[in-house]
């Protein structure tokens, strides 16, 4: 594990002390581009309003990527087992996908109001897509031959689903849940840019429209350590359910097929 | 030794079945007047070459498919539906990854709701008689295609049924491996008395292995000739340098060889 951290956080190091040397060497306007140095100055002397705030996008990110879990697997379930019903769904997914979300966020909050149920939808909007298909590629996974073994021995259609489809997809379905635990932060933030009291969204708002460039350095960096958590979070559920042969299998099946 | 199922009932009969797929330029015919019987016990190998509809064959039997035309029974009755009768193995061993060697042998036992303390000791013992005894706790990436094979097989016996149907089973074997697998299958039946239909491409093993070898031709499938072999069993490797066997193997290749013939000079 250690081994494996070593290297990135051994590039950011490096990657930070450039832009430190940067700012310090061309006495560049604070407001325009801040020290690493000064944006972990305030990180730590305003870390309680960061992490209220990073609470209040935190429930929308968990809530919103439930309910896209939630929604996504159903929708996949049904498409890849009903070929009418996906016939059906399929292209009005699509469409929804390519339609932009950042256009339906002000009608959220017509429709919503300003508190967490606009972001919450945008979020799940914006998350449930890659959960659908790699729901729908997992379900497929299964042989014609596995399935007809299944139907010799008898099997029965839930037999059938939740011991043969159901462990053969998860691996690939974990994979769509990674994509969207990422898609799930930018969905809240979006929809907090649009119009909130609270989250960190809102108050990078709050921070550009007043110039403090330290301050919204700040909440990016908040951000980006909420996302790498949720990511993380995503990624220990996986490992505890999915066995490790499995994680790596998938993509060499994938290739051969 | 007397011949395992000779003069024994008929277990499976297909009368006059055809099987028909549509194709873009409507239907293809892929078996065409299928018209044996297999008897209770027997060891029965379909040859043909590859195209011929042999699997297909396999999945009438095993009622995956339907004839379009013709009937096909097992234990005269009507195959409408899986058979709950047979058992099938493939070229691939389709165990599933996510499980161990003995929960994969299991599934069997799950599926038909008797997953209990005796049916693991019957999984054992199954792991036992194929040689994977310590290996009940290895999922399949770990162990190599012969072992794979081998857990395949046991848990086509595992559902324990009388008939089991065999669709290239050894085909992704290397040739060492593939007689020590002949001869642990052979030796597998004579102790169960099972019907076993084998579909293969190699003729070597059919004659090796079986009481009958059907012969097809190119599609529309047919069956040709159906050969009795009658050579004493138990049938060990060096039976294949008997002249007896030899003649048998150059029968069999001299009707397939017949058989491709016209085809090519069409």
């Amino acid at each position: 594990m250690v081994r494996r951290l070593l290297p990135p956080l051994g590039l950011a190091a490096a990657l930070l002390a450039l832009w430190e040397a940067y700012v310090a060497a061309s006495g560049i306007a604070p407001v325009i581009l801040p020290a690493p140095s000064a944006v972990a100055k305030v990180m730590l002397a305003e870390a309680p309003k960061f992490l209220v705030h990073a609470w209040t996008t935190s429930i929308e990110v968990v809530v919103g990527f439930v309910l896209a879990t939630a929604l996504g697997a159903a929708l996949g379930v049904v498409i890849a087992l009903s070929r009418p019903a996906g016939a059906a769904i399929y292209p009005l997914i699509i469409a929804a996908q390519v339609m932009p979300k950042v256009a339906i966020a002000p009608l959220l909050i017509i429709w919503l109001g300003f508190d967490l149920g606009p972001k919450i939808a945008l979020t799940t909007l914006i998350a449930f897509f890659p959960i659908v298909v790699n729901t729908v590629v997992g379900m497929g996974m299964v042989r014609r031959e596995t399935y007809n073994l299944f139907l010799s021995l008898g099997a029965t259609g839930l037999q059938i689903f939740w011991k043969l489809r159901v462990p053969a997809a998860l691996p690939v379905f974990f994979g769509g849940l990674k994509i969207a635990s990422t898609l799930a932060v930018i969905g809240a933030v979006v929809g907090e840019f649009m119009g909130a009291n609270a989250g960190l969204g809102y108050l990078l708002t709050v921070y550009v429209g007043n110039a403090g460039t330290v301050h919204a350095f700040a909440g990016i960096m908040y951000l980006t350590i909420l996302g790498l958590c949720f990511f993380l979070l995503v990624v220990i559920v996986e490992r505890l359910i999915v066995q490790p042969h499995l994680r790596t299998r998938v993509v060499a099946e994938a290739a051969q097929s | 030794m007397s011949e395992p199922g000779a003069g024994a009932r008929d277990t499976i009969r297909l009368a006059r079945a055809d099987k028909e797929f549509s194709g873009p330029g409507g239907p293809i015919g892929v078996l065409d007047g299928i018209d044996f019987a297999i008897r209770a016990g027997e060891f029965f190998s379909i040859v043909g070459p590859s195209g011929c509809g042999k699997s297909t064959l396999l999945q009438l039997i095993a009622g995956l498919e339907r004839p379009t035309r013709g009937t096909v029974a097992v234990e005269g009755q009507a195959v409408r539906g899986p058979s709950p009768r047979a058992s099938l193995m493939f070229q691939r061993d389709n165990l599933l990854e996510w499980r161990t060697l003995l929960d994969n042998v299991l599934l069997p036992a799950e599926i038909s709701g008797t997953r209990d303390a005796a049916a693991r000791d019957r999984a054992r013992e199954l792991i036992a008689q194929v040689g994977l005894s310590g290996f009940e706790r290895y999922y399949p990436y770990q162990l190599s295609g012969g072992m794979r094979q081998r857990a395949a097989l046991c848990r086509a016996l595992a559902a324990n049924r009388d008939i089991l149907l065999m669709d290239e089973p050894f085909g992704a074997l290397d040739s060492l491996s593939r007689v020590e697998h002949q001869m642990m299958l052979q030796d597998l039946w004579l102790r169960r008395r099972l019907t076993v239909v084998l579909v293969t491409h190699d003729i070597r093993e059919a004659v090796l292995l079986s009481d009958r070898v059907a012969v097809m031709t190119p599609r529309p499938g047919r069956i040709l000739r159906i050969l009795d072999i009658g050579l004493a069993r138990p049938r060990r490797e060096e039976a294949e340098e008997t002249p007896a066997f030899i003649e048998l193997v150059a029968r069999v290749r001299r009707d397939l060889a017949g058989v491709r013939a016209p085809a090519a000079a069409a």
